[in-house]
């Protein structure tokens, strides 16, 4: 693959990548802001490993969605 | 967006491109990034105490886009990632320890921040030198460019090493090593980033690559699963004690996670010798903004 090609699919990566992330950053991350800080506030060590736990399944989530538009783009050499 | 727990208002869109500047930074190097992400974040107005905490549960999950990334390439030797992982959670209380000594002293972040300056500058100075010899190697010699290193002698001095029990690490090419070499070397490499409060990617990526001879490119997806655990654990000490603001962290990982996957493409793309000649650079940029951290609070407390 030729790097114009390479370039070409990284920015629609980019941009398929960034409208769902803004729609996801709306929907979910606005609402999970006020039981975070009420939990922060309350229990320190329930909140501690409440929030490993959502980056830990946000991380997850997120590879999956990265992984699947890499290999459709075409950008993996070894996939 | 506000972010409540840090109490600061910061556009999320900034938060991203700090973690798409780290994530990429991460997937192709394997490090944390956390000294360029913590300068960027102190600057969007997060408080320093969240700066730490915040970071080490942003680079949590930027890592496991990374490294699962590198595990698909075959890039991740988890036989020693999770032996190393023994010494470097010793080391890192080790390092925390002393740093309390040397609180009790005094001067603590002079002393710190300059024993950092002098790190990061051997670090960057030795890889630079390195990397530029392999280069040469693999033009004059004609070496396979994945097996051009500038110093072997330390590596072939460890492997001499047969201080029983002997173990095989198949993924990173090494028949025999002694279990105490991986371990000693992950404790080096706790004691130093427990010592400087970072996550110490840019120390272990060199010491696996020169010390126990792995190859650059599992050198980096191992330590990007190392640092799933290391941060991870860091994450939730600091969370205790009220120093992570996790939408904040979130907020980078959407940026970062890309940034990664990014990253770690790239790497198959260059040869280990161009890759570290990169990284080399790093330590140095780290180094500026330590001393320029360090001047500042210097005139800060004289004015």
């Amino acid at each position: 693959m030729n790097i114009k090609t390479i370039i070409k699919n990284l920015a629609i990566e980019l941009l398929v990548y960034g409208i769902l992330i803004t729609a996801y950053a709306l929907i979910v991350l606005r609402w999970l802001s006020e039981p975070l800080e009420t939990l922060f506030h309350n229990n320190m060590i329930i909140y501690a490993f409440v929030g490993l736990a959502l980056i830990v399944a946000q991380g997850a989530l997120l590879e999956r969605i990265t992984s699947f538009l890499i290999v459709r783009l075409g950008l993996s050499r070894s996939e | 967006m506000e972010f409540p727990i840090a109490g600061v208002v910061i556009n999320p869109i900034y938060l991203a491109g700090i973690g798409f500047l780290v994530g990429i930074l991460g997937g192709f190097f394997g490090v944390g990034g956390g000294f360029i992400a913590g300068p960027m974040m102190f600057l969007s107005g997060v408080p320093m105490n969240f700066v730490i905490g915040t970071d080490l549960a942003h680079m949590t999950g930027k890592s496991i886009v990374a490294a699962r990334r590198h595990r698909i390439l075959g890039h991740v030797d988890i036989k020693l990632g999770m032996l190393m992982l023994i010494g470097t959670v010793i080391g890192v209380e080790i390092g925390a320890q002393v740093v309390e000594i040397i609180e009790k002293m005094g001067k603590a972040n002079q002393i710190i921040g300059w024993a950092y300056v002098v790190i990061l500058v051997a670090i960057g100075s030795f890889t630079a030198i390195e990397s530029i010899r392999a280069i040469r190697m693999i033009h004059t010699q004609k070496i396979e460019a994945a097996e051009a290193v500038g110093f072997t002698g330390l590596t072939k001095r460890v492997q001499l090493i047969r201080l029983k029990p002997m173990i095989s690490l198949p993924v990173s090419g090494i028949a025999s090593i002694s279990l105490w070499v991986i371990i000693i070397s992950g404790l080096i490499s706790g004691i130093l980033a427990g010592f400087l409060g970072v996550g110490g990617g840019f120390i272990r990526m060199p010491l696996m690559v020169y010390v126990l001879g792995v190859p650059t490119h599992v050198a980096i997806g191992t330590d990007l699963f190392e640092i799933i655990f290391s941060a991870g654990f860091g994450t939730v000490t600091h969370a205790i004690k009220g120093n992570v603001d996790i939408m904040i962290a979130l907020v980078m990982q959407t940026g970062a996670a890309i940034g990664a996957q990014i990253g770690a493409v790239a790497t198959p793309y260059f040869a280990g010798p161009r890759i570290r000649l990169l990284f080399s650079g790093l330590p140095f940029i780290g180094a500026i903004l330590v001393i320029w951290r360090l001047i500042d609070t210097a005139t800060g407390s004289i004015h």
